[in-house]
């Protein structure tokens, strides 16, 4: 089973070189039911890595691409008139689908960033009064530009919190963009992935995620961490509880794609950042991908022996 | 959670009848020798009806059930008995009352109150006897005392670690060991009472060996008792074991049939006759003897405290010896005593009733004139007996009449009394003074210790025979019996009378079979026992403050004491027990050993964020680095070893929550090896 993990893993690094760390936290991720939100430039590869998992893991694969006229209906689907019968049929939209790119979903309106956020949430669409199911497994990756907030609508810090994780892929190192210059085009090796599991295998994977034993000292660590957070002076307020159940749920998953069947601290110090630094805020915002007060708390607290 | 309601649920909760059952009949077995076998047989009844109840849920025993099954026992004792006072029924009464309490154990008060009970029920077992033995016992029952008492309280706490006997009694022992101070601290400063706390009515220690009064020829079978007499240590070297005569009682008045004592003049010797004597330092531990008399080595030159030495060498106690008395005493085996004896201390060392032994009397009277002095005619006296038949036996014939007569001349057999008793006689008919001594001879010395052990078996009579100048010297009759006329199985049991007929050497330990190494060994547990735990009295206790530089303290003071030093340890205790949880466990300890450790050597660059997983991998990637530079085995088994003690702390610590005892003892001997 976890040679399975790993040959998805070993796939996905041949396409986007150099983020290994961040393939992994996209499939932890993916593996604990919770959704991406990867803060990037346009051009990173965030599309080539939400299709290539989607490929890799044998899922269906949708992009929209959000802008400030996008409606709720261009996402959910709407009921259109059919002439022959009389009747209204509804035509799904985009999102029933296994893994969605939602790219640059800060360009959206509130309303139509709420169409998708429901869908995160509840797993089923509504519209005109009838809820709809979203096929399983269902995994949105939201990217949004941090740095151009002329004309956008950033998402509140309510709605950050759905995101089970946040990541950035950053520029690529030297020897990498050298390689990614040489190599094929990344459409075609996509095309030629094989894919590896399927929808079954990972729901599969996502019950024994929930399997993963946890003991009484690492969550010692864990309220450790949480209550370091509310306790700093850094941010307005500190891990919520859903907060610390992210960091549970993630630290499972990276323990399973470690191949244990138990959490060791470094799992927890592994997604301690992705997931906890998008819901912390500070005066000006949220803290960066990678922000240092936030790996300090890392820093500053024991681990129970 | 409400707190009343959950009280209520754990009282209706399945008590934990099993250990409560098992702490009682603990607690009990001491006592099961001691009390009627009936209600033995009772309790045991009661404990397997409530364990056969709990087995079968639908049966319950009537109330009524118990009420006549607890008259029953009440009426049963009163019968036996004829009353409830008393050590011997008070006991069975309790022990009844305590054994049937089982029955209506149901709630968790009942079975707390019958456990607290039990401690108190492990006292009762001393009133019978005070041997260490049963005091090592009791171990037994406190732990299952304990242990009954912890399953009570994981009542309702759901899951049960189930442990092994050896993990049970290792954790309790705990709580014992914690005790222990506590126990010490109230042993030494509880001021002891002059006396026992009480006497036990009927409880009488039977006293045989010496009595004081010696009838010669109404014995017709002398018993060996092993029992042990006295125990007794000599400061210095000890004398020779033929040179151990033990005094106790002197023997001066016959009237035909019986020796008996005369005269209580209290006796101080003078400084003067001392000096250059040999002295010998030495304590005696006596044993119970309900006699007014204490023994001392032949002779004693001072009374120890509270006793008084009189003039014929006796040393009188005002009380009796009803309990075990130790006490210090100095001798001078080569001290004269009354080289002078006026007129009517001689006419009454010379006495002897006018009618009877008239052949005896006659005989000695002629065989007098033979003779130039008195020294001369005892001894031919003693060569008589060494020459001639006389036997030594424990099982001489019944005399009735002229008993000295039907001895010396008839039958020439009896016991060191018969000796004894015929030469004073003989002495006294040819108007030298002569007197009985009787006490003991000889003794073992226990080869594990430096003790002397002198039983029962050990008592002895002789003679002291009044020369002109010289005084009273001792003279002991059965020593020149010639050993070929001793019984053999007197002469086979080595402690019988040996040191009299040849100078036997002191026993050779490796001689001795294990059993009697064993006895030896057992006598020296005991003796320790009686000398540091049963005879810490208040005297002793007040010497060892004095010891400490608390001369004159008060039982006050003592209090005190006690409650300061306990208060104090309780107090640190509970400080220490607050703060447990800040501590870390055994092997949390054993692995930042490990760690630092490790740091230490520059292997690894660590902190207290450090997960074991970061640590596996900076030493994954020393070994690595290590084999590039050079390949060899023994650079992988060192960092191979380092992380399979990691990996093994990390899946006790890890991968599940229950403690796993056996894997926690080979990841500490898993630190301790690297």
């Amino acid at each position: 089973m976890h040679q399975q993990l790993e040959t998805v893993v070993n796939q996905l690094n041949e396409i986007i070189l150099g983020k290994k760390d961040q393939i992994k936290l996209a499939l932890v991720c993916l593996l604990a039911k919770g959704h991406l939100l990867i803060e990037d430039l346009p051009g990173m590869g965030k599309t080539t890595l939400a299709h290539a998992l989607a490929k890799v893991l044998g899922l269906d694969f949708q992009r929209i691409q959000f802008t400030s006229d996008l409606l709720p209906a261009d996402i959910i689907g709407s009921a259109i008139y059919r002439r022959s019968d009389e009747t209204f049929k509804f035509h799904q939209g985009p999102i029933f689908t296994q893994v969605i790119l939602a790219d640059e979903v800060n360009r959206a309106t509130p309303k139509s960033q709420s169409a998708l956020l429901e869908a995160m949430e509840e797993y089923q669409v509504t519209s005109e009064g009838v809820s709809r199911k979203l096929p399983e497994p269902f995994f949105v990756i939201a990217t949004q530009n941090p740095f151009h907030q002329i004309g956008t609508y950033p998402l509140p810090e309510s709605q950050l919190d759905r995101f089970l994780i946040r990541i950035s892929l950053g520029y690529p190192a030297q020897e990498v963009e050298r390689l990614l210059f040489k190599g094929q085009e990344t459409r075609i090796q996509i095309e030629a992935l094989q894919s590896v599991l399927n929808a079954e295998k990972l729901l599969a994977f996502q019950r024994e995620v929930e399997a993963v034993t946890v003991t009484d000292t690492l969550l010692d660590y864990l309220q450790a961490l949480v209550a370091a957070t509310r306790n700093s002076t850094q941010w307005s307020h500190g891990l919520s509880p859903r907060g610390g159940l992210a960091l549970l749920k993630a630290a499972k998953a990276w323990a399973l794609l470690e191949g244990r069947d138990f959490v060791v601290p470094e799992d927890i110090q592994a997604v301690w950042e992705p997931v906890a630094s998008h819901r912390l805020m500070n005066q000006t915002g949220t803290s960066a991908a990678g922000s240092s007060p936030v790996l300090a708390i890392l820093e500053s607290t024991e681990i129970p022996r | 959670m409400n707190s009343a309601i959950s009280k209520r649920q754990l009282q209706t909760r399945e008590l934990p009848i099993i250990p409560i059952v098992i702490a009682q009949q603990c607690v009990l077995l001491p006592l099961y020798f001691f009390i009627p076998l009936w209600i033995v047989a009772l309790n045991l009844f009661a404990a397997g009806l409530v364990v056969w109840s709990m087995k079968n849920k639908s049966f319950e025993v009537d109330r009524w059930l118990k009420l006549v099954i607890t008259a029953a026992a009440i009426v049963g004792i009163l019968v036996v008995f004829r009353k409830f006072s008393g050590r011997d029924a008070g006991v069975a009464l309790i022990s009844a009352m305590y054994g049937l309490k089982i029955l209506e154990t149901k709630k968790l008060r009942d079975a707390n109150l019958l456990l607290s009970l039990g401690f108190f029920m492990l006292v009762a077992g001393f009133l019978f006897t005070q041997k260490p033995w049963i005091a090592l016992y009791q171990f037994i029952p406190i732990i299952a005392i304990l242990n009954a008492l912890v399953s009570m309280q994981s009542i309702g706490r759901g899951k049960v670690v189930k442990r092994s006997l050896g993990q049970v009694i290792r954790s309790l022992s705990q709580y014992l060991l914690l005790a222990l101070p506590i126990m010490i601290v109230l042993f030494l400063f509880f001021p002891r009472l002059g006396g026992p706390i009480w006497r036990m009515p009927g409880a009488s220690t039977a006293a045989s060996g010496v009595s004081d009064s010696m009838t010669p020829g109404d014995v017709s079978s002398l018993q060996l008792f092993d029992k042990v007499a006295f125990r007794a240590k000599f400061n210095g070297s000890a004398p020779n074991e033929k040179d151990l005569y033990w005094r106790m009682l002197t023997l001066g008045e016959y009237d035909g049939i019986t020796w008996t004592r005369a005269g209580t003049t209290p006796y101080k010797l003078p400084e003067s006759e001392l000096t250059g004597k040999e002295l010998i330092d030495y304590s005696i531990t006596l044993e119970a003897t309900r006699l007014n008399y204490l023994v001392t080595l032949d002779r004693p030159i001072k009374a120890p405290q509270r006793s008084t030495l009189l003039k014929d060498f006796t040393t009188y106690t005002p009380f009796r010896i009803m309990d075990r008395t130790r006490y210090q005493v100095t001798s001078a085996p080569t001290l004269p005593i009354e080289t002078q004896l006026s007129d009517t201390q001689r006419s009454f060392y010379t006495n002897i009733p006018q009618d009877g032994n008239l052949k005896t009397k006659n005989w000695a009277q002629e065989q007098r004139q033979k003779y130039q002095s008195d020294a001369e005619f005892i001894h031919s006296v003693l060569v008589q007996i060494n020459q001639q038949e006389y036997f030594y036996t424990l099982q001489p014939p019944i005399m009735r009449e002229d008993v000295v007569d039907s001895f010396w001349f008839d039958y020439q057999r009896g016991f060191c009394e018969h000796y004894a008793g015929a030469l004073v006689f003989i002495a006294r008919a040819a108007g030298i003074p002569a007197r009985v001594v009787i006490g003991y001879q000889g003794g073992e010395k226990n080869p594990l210790s430096d003790y002397w052990i002198v039983r029962y078996a050990n008592a002895h009579a002789w003679t002291e025979i009044w020369y002109e100048d010289l005084g009273w010297v001792r003279i002991d009759p059965t020593a020149a019996i010639a050993s070929h006329r001793v019984e053999q199985d007197l002469l086979t049991d080595y402690r019988q009378r040996e040191s009299l007929f040849d100078n036997f050497d002191i026993v050779d330990l490796e001689d001795l079979g294990l059993f009697k190494q064993f006895e030896y060994w057992m006598d020296q547990v005991n003796n320790n026992w009686n000398d540091w735990i049963l005879d810490y009295n208040s005297q002793r206790q007040r010497q060892l403050f004095s010891n400490w530089g608390f001369s004159k303290i008060t039982n006050e003071q003592l209090i005190a004491f006690m409650l300061i030093i306990v208060s104090l340890f309780l107090g640190f205790i509970s400080f220490r027990w607050l703060h447990q949880k800040d501590r870390k466990d055994q092997v949390a300890r054993a692995y930042e050993k490990f760690q630092s450790k490790l740091a230490k050597e520059g292997l690894v660059n660590v902190d207290s964020t450090t997960g074991p997983m970061q640590l596996i991998n900076q030493l994954k990637e020393l070994e690595y680095s290590a084999l590039v530079r050079s390949p060899h085995k023994s650079v992988r088994s060192k960092y191979e070893q380092h992380i399979k003690a990691i990996e093994a702390y990390i899946h006790y610590r890890y991968q599940n929550d229950k403690p796993d005892f056996k894997a926690k003892k080979n990841l500490l001997l898993q630190f301790r090896q690297v």
